[in-house]
């Protein structure tokens, strides 16, 4: 479930009685699929009956339709307690995706918007996975330095579709602390057992191979002793698992999938050589 | 793309034959081209260790099933995968060829691109090619 925090600039959305969070909309009014799902002359009575003392301003409200659970009306601007700062855990918002193809309709600095009296909370759907695909080729295209930094978040997103990946990193770093442990021990303490171990069974060696440990083959390419080294390794190892450019995958090598590629125009998604799947 | 099975044969395989290239190289091959090349002799006594070798062999195989996916050299220059990775083959390279052995354990680097290169032309190629791409 993929959650964006583009609701944070949405506003201060404040907690509020219980309730997930809370954001005034910025983008009820003007956008298509905005108005289609949220209509800010909706009340929000029903909702909020339940809280004492605040009953008057959205009594002309009317219970929004809302689809199986997925948008919650939370409170009006004015019910939001002024001044308690938005967090992460609040903006748990996602906007449709018709606001980030058009993004000068969309974003306007909430103090040029009007009081709107509306807030809602989207969880992730799977069509946001698919909206933040599209922002993410729309800011690739817009030059170099751009390019390049949006190069390095490429590189180092999370893929959590291959499940080999982190295991491994786990292990290596885990060994690597092992190793460190060792060498602090042998040096401070002068007790070079696990050190010895350690070079016995975890560093690649002709005597190791000759002693009849074949297992020093694989095991040290799970250890590191030094820090730059793990660095180097784990910065490369991440930085090439996961996709980088859809259009040159799209092009050159293995493309999208054809059931990902149903968006039209830019919505497809690149497919990874390491991801656990066959497109 | 991957199988995760596959992606372990790639990673464990590359892990073990550039231990084993590492190994003949500081116990066979380093000697040799030193004594020809009339340079001291090091200490025969060499350790190495380090995921570098299976983590060359999966940016191989990468490099060769997406050969023109861009990637950053420390983030600032931009190149494809082949051109960073025959670069640094290369290099690799020039460091067996000249002996010239500092931390960097250039051998099983190479080993480990060779296992991968190797993966990619008899068992990945002919799958994507079954696969009709």
């Amino acid at each position: 479930m993929l959650r964006t925090i583009t609701g944070t600039f949405a506003g201060h959305g404040t907690r509020h009685n219980g309730t997930l969070g809370c954001f005034y909309s910025v983008i009820a009014h003007g956008s298509r699929s905005g108005s289609r799902r949220i209509s800010p002359q909706l009340p929000l009575k029903d909702l909020f009956a339940a809280v004492p003392g605040q009953s008057a301003p959205w009594t002309t409200a009317r219970p929004p339709h809302t689809k199986s659970g997925q948008f919650f009306y939370a409170s009006t601007h004015r019910l939001c307690p002024e001044g308690r700062p938005s967090t992460l855990s609040q903006s748990l918002t996602v906007m449709p995706k018709r606001l980030y193809q058009r993004p000068s309709v969309a974003w306007r600095p909430p103090s040029a918007v009007a009081r709107g009296n509306t807030l809602f909370i989207n969880h992730g759907t799977a069509s946001s996975r698919r909206v933040a695909m599209n922002l993410q080729q729309q800011y690739q295209t817009r030059g170099m330095a751009n390019q390049s930094l949006q190069r390095f978040n490429g590189t180092f997103t999370i893929d959590s579709s291959n499940k080999l990946v982190y295991p491994i990193v786990a292990i290596n770093v885990m060994v690597f602390a092992t190793w460190q442990y060792a060498e602090g021990k042998a040096k401070r303490f002068q007790d070079g057992r696990l050190y010895l171990f350690m070079f016995k069974n975890f560093a690649n060696s002709l005597t190791n191979l000759r002693e009849g440990r074949l297992w020093t083959l694989l095991t040290s390419a799970f250890s590191h002793k030094d820090w730059y080294h793990i660095l180097l390794n784990t910065v490369v190892f991440l930085s090439f698992g996961p996709p980088v450019s859809p259009f040159v995958s799209r092009s050159m090598g293995g493309g999208p999938c054809r059931r990902e590629r149903g968006g039209g125009r830019g919505s497809s998604t690149s497919v990874s050589l390491f991801n656990s799947r066959w497109c | 793309m991957l199988g995760t099975r596959r992606f372990l044969a790639v990673y464990l395989g590359s892990a073990i034959v550039s231990s084993l290239a590492s190994i003949g190289y500081y116990a066979y091959l380093g000697p040799y081209l030193r004594r020809i090349q009339h340079k001291p002799e090091v200490n025969p006594i060499h350790y190495s260790l380090g995921a570098s070798g299976a983590v060359m062999g999966l940016t191989t195989a990468f490099a060769c099933v997406h050969p023109f996916a861009q990637y950053s050299l420390f983030f600032v220059i931009n190149m494809p995968a082949v051109a960073l990775l025959g670069l640094f083959g290369t290099y690799e390279l020039y460091n067996i060829l000249t002996a010239n052995t500092g931390r960097f354990d250039s051998a099983s680097h190479l080993g480990g691109a060779m296992f991968g290169a190797g993966y990619y032309f008899l068992k990945l190629r002919p799958l994507i090619r079954r696969m009709g791409r």
